[in-house]
């Protein structure tokens, strides 16, 4: 095992090569130019030519992608063009937001789209069943964003129970924290719930219809003991992978719902250099983003031998 | 020990209940009817802390919060002294003396000095159009004593007060010394001012937040606030800029209360806003913004005056009003160059240009010698008014038998197309739209897209604003402007230039556009100028 996990770690630094390579030509062969930007609309071209050298934007593309590469091979992955300040320090200032947001959507989408999916196979063909996958349908049909705006509109506006945006850190207290989380997780969570429940539903159907589930109840086991000790274990490897497939369009969710509730978070920051074109933060991201899914990947690669005994590397 | 489920269920309640006490009891974020903390959302984010390097409305409140000026505006635009005393002028004009006022100090408790001035001065003159333009005549400028300099010019300079006091653009920012000697385009980072706000490093977060305090130490003058000029009080403690990206969690936020100004909120809301008791919808900047067509003068068919001229014959500036900014309380049709409503503002030689004529345009574009080859025209797709108007200037050449060719990008990209000289066919372009301050466009120095140098740099390219316009006679009308004795012939002067540009058609005026401010209803003491400013200002 342990050697798979060695393995496995050893190959994301292909993967991350890949990714810088192909992330830094991306962004250096589109067009787009932060000197202008920085110079302003009233620029003239020499103000704008001044600030490109500055920058280090006029020197050949084969010296700016080896600078850059070794600095990030030393851990340094830039200076922001716009704000002078490292990669490292805005990407730390706003990592808390954008994992809390994922950590709590990814606990109430689990929590919720679990419940609803063991439900939903346990009464499958009943209103129950109808009811739950409609939800599950709904969910993924509705936009992120038009789901929290209609939270918002209900919960902050009308009810004024919680804010309509910002974010509070966890080291403030967990109570306003929470607070300032709820309509967020929600929102970004329906569409998590929706997959899970599905998958959930089909996978449980399945072990439903084994030998051993009649088993266990022609020996008289408990409905609930039997749905969550003996089906739902046995179902869970379709469910972790979908979870594991699903932290990746959580990435994707995480950009917009933190622009809707003003969450200021790593994806906002990637979405603002890239209308800028700060090349530092953008391939900074880019590449921490890689390297969290390939890590995201090996846990549930790892978690199914918990899962399955039968699974071994 | 083991874990009974009771214990479990007690225990996950208790927690429950827990968190549930530590939720705050108040509801939202909404503050008490007077408050010392006023929170403001900006049309952007800020990124760059120098707004000598950084021409954008979002640096430049920045800088109007820390930093202070030699002359400011009052509400007539006339320069008044702010951090200056006393001020003398010889009798020719050439010789310029300044004190400074007692009590002036730096955020880091160091006094003002006249060094700090002098440098302060000479890097803005090094990017201002206003300051390159006095410094080209400047003799000497030096220091006479820690509280006094002297500006010594070579000609007459009579609008020296007016450049030292201007709103828009880089205004003449002082700063400390040290920082005044970077470099003109590389971006001070340090944020020591001696304005009535001082930043608050440890609590900027690029892209979530900007913190400014108080400066206690700010010594304001003894008249009334009038404009930009007269006493700046802080009346808040603090000043929390929100940056929120999205306009309608903006207007949500004001609405519920969480902050009390948003410097742009979208125009399709403001009618709804209006009717909100508890928000109030201002419009401070009798200028607004201007709208116009850049053609690319370097290109056929647009080097060709009557092909300019038949793309302002298909201008109908009401069309492009409505789409951009909807309620025809929010502008106005102009055809100044200057922007009506300025000192400057004359519509003079533009009466053909009222309303539409499609047949005269296609005339004239014919008789420019236009075969239908493709029109490129930048079409930006993240910015919805420049989205609009550009839009329906596609339309409009469409219609009278133009081949456009709409080359659709995000705004990033656009303004690094727009720079590009290259024939449009190989990556260049015919035209752009854009829009501009008001205050910027009123005076005939700093208006950029009506400068039209001939002047060439050393590869031999024309020197102007993107799109290159020259004409020798509008340059020749502007320096006559620059050197006019007084008031009363920069405006005769203004007229003619107005004139001259109606012939030569630098860029295509689109009318103005006014972009209130919404704020809470408990806020007092707005400014009615340009740029919104934050002294002055209280809650309740």
């Amino acid at each position: 095992m342990m050697a798979y996990i060695v393995r496995r770690l050893l190959a994301t630094i292909p993967v991350m090569a890949i990714v810088g390579i192909f992330v830094f030509m991306l962004l250096h062969l589109s067009p787009g130019d932060p000197a202008a930007i920085i110079a302003g609309d009233n620029a003239t071209e020499a103000n704008v030519a001044a600030i490109r050298a500055r920058l280090g934007l006029d020197r050949p593309l084969y010296e700016q992608f080896v600078s850059w590469v070794w600095q990030t091979v030393r851990g340094d992955l830039g200076v922001s063009m716009f704000s002078n300040l490292p990669v490292t320090t805005l990407v730390m200032q706003r990592a808390e937001p954008t994992i809390a947001l994922a950590l709590t959507t990814l606990f109430v989408a689990i929590t919720i789209a679990v419940t609803l999916g063991v439900l939903a196979a346990w009464r499958a063909g009943t209103l129950v069943d109808r009811v739950v996958m409609g939800f599950a349908v709904m969910g993924f049909s509705v936009p992120v964003f038009v789901v929290g705006y209609m939270l918002v509109y209900v919960f902050a506006i009308q009810l004024r129970w919680v804010p309509v945006q910002g974010y509070q850190s966890i080291f403030d207290g967990i109570g306003p924290w929470l607070h300032r989380l709820i309509l967020p997780s929600v929102a970004l969570g329906l569409a998590y719930v929706a997959l899970i429940a599905r998958i959930t539903r089909a996978s449980m159907l399945e072990v439903l219809a084994e030998d051993y589930i009649r088993t266990a109840n022609a020996k008289g086991v408990g409905t609930g003991r039997m749905l969550l000790r003996h089906a739902l274990k046995n179902a869970a490897v379709p469910i972790v992978t979908v979870i594991g497939i699903g932290v990746a369009l959580l990435i994707s969710g995480v950009v917009i719902t933190e622009s809707v509730f003003n969450l200021p978070g790593v994806g906002r920051l990637v979405v603002d250099a890239i209308a800028r074109r700060d090349y530092p933060i953008i391939q900074g991201v880019m590449i921490l983003f890689a390297g969290v899914y390939v890590l995201v990947n090996l846990t549930v690669d790892i978690a199914y031998t918990f899962l399955d005994p039968r699974i071994r590397y | 020990m083991r874990l009974s489920r009771r214990t479990a269920i007690k225990g996950g309640f208790a927690s429950a209940a827990l968190v549930a006490a530590s939720i705050p009891s108040r509801r939202g974020d909404a503050q008490p009817a007077t408050s010392r903390l006023l929170r403001f959302v900006p049309e952007f984010d800020l990124r760059i802390l120098d707004p000598i390097v950084n021409t954008g409305l979002v640096t430049l409140q920045h800088g109007y919060m820390i930093y202070d000026t030699l002359f400011a505006m009052d509400s007539t635009f006339t320069p008044r002294p702010q951090m200056v005393g006393q001020y003398a002028a010889s009798a020719d004009g050439l010789t310029h003396d300044f004190t400074l006022r007692d009590g002036l100090k730096f955020h880091d408790g160091t006094p003002v000095r006249a060094q700090d001035c002098v440098a302060s001065i000479r890097r803005w003159g090094a990017r201002d159009v206003m300051g390159r333009s006095m410094l080209a005549r400047t003799a000497s400028l030096v220091a006479a004593d820690e509280r006094s300099f002297r500006l010594v010019l070579r000609e007459p300079y009579p609008i020296v007060l007016d450049a030292l006091a201007k709103i828009s653009g880089s205004p003449c920012f002082i700063m400390r010394e040290r920082e005044a000697q970077t470099d003109p385009n590389t971006a001070v980072t340090e944020t020591i001012g001696s304005g009535p706000f001082r930043f608050v490093r440890e609590e900027y977060r690029p892209g979530d937040r900007v913190v400014y305090v108080r400066n206690a130490d700010y010594v304001p003058r003894s008249e009334p606030t009038n404009g930009y000029a007269g006493a700046k009080i802080a009346r808040v403690e603090r000043v929390q800029w929100h940056i929120i990206a999205d306009t309608t969690t903006q207007v949500n936020a004001l609405v519920a209360g969480e902050v009390e100004i948003v410097n742009t909120p979208p125009l399709d809301v403001l009618a709804t806003l209006r009717r909100d008791p508890s928000v109030k919808v201002a419009n401070i900047d009798p200028q607004g913004w201007m709208a116009y067509i850049r053609p690319n003068f370097l290109y056929p068919p647009f080097n060709d005056v009557r092909a300019r001229q038949a793309l302002a014959y298909v201008v109908n500036q009401a069309d492009y009003l409505r789409v951009a900014a909807g309620d025809p309380a929010n502008w106005r049709e102009c055809r100044a160059f200057m922007v009506c409503g300025s000192p400057m503002g004359s519509e003079a030689g533009m009466d053909a240009h009222r309303g539409a004529n499609l047949e005269r345009a296609r005339q004239l574009m014919r008789e420019a010698g236009y075969n239908g080859e493709p029109i490129v025209v930048l079409l930006p797709t993240d910015n919805p008014i420049l989205t609009s108007i550009t839009e329906v200037t596609i339309n409009n050449l469409r219609q009278i038998g133009v081949n456009v060719q709409p080359a659709a990008a995000d705004l990033a990209t656009a303004f690094a197309r727009r720079a590009r000289r290259e024939p449009p066919a190989q990556g260049g372009w015919h035209i752009f739209h854009t829009r501009s301050l008001g205050v910027e466009l009123n005076n005939p120095l700093t208006s950029f897209p009506l400068a039209s140098p001939c002047t060439r740099d050393a590869q031999g390219n024309l020197t102007g604003w993107f799109g290159w316009s020259c004409d020798e006679r509008i340059e020749d009308l502007r320096t006559q402007w620059t050197v006019a004795p007084n008031a009363q012939e920069r405006r005769r002067v203004a007229e003619l230039l107005q004139q001259r540009a109606a012939e030569f058609l630098p860029f295509i005026p689109l009318g103005q556009m006014y972009t209130p401010i919404a704020h809470r209803a408990n806020v007092r003491g707005l400014i009615e100028m340009p740029i919104p400013v934050m002294w002055n200002l209280s809650i309740g």
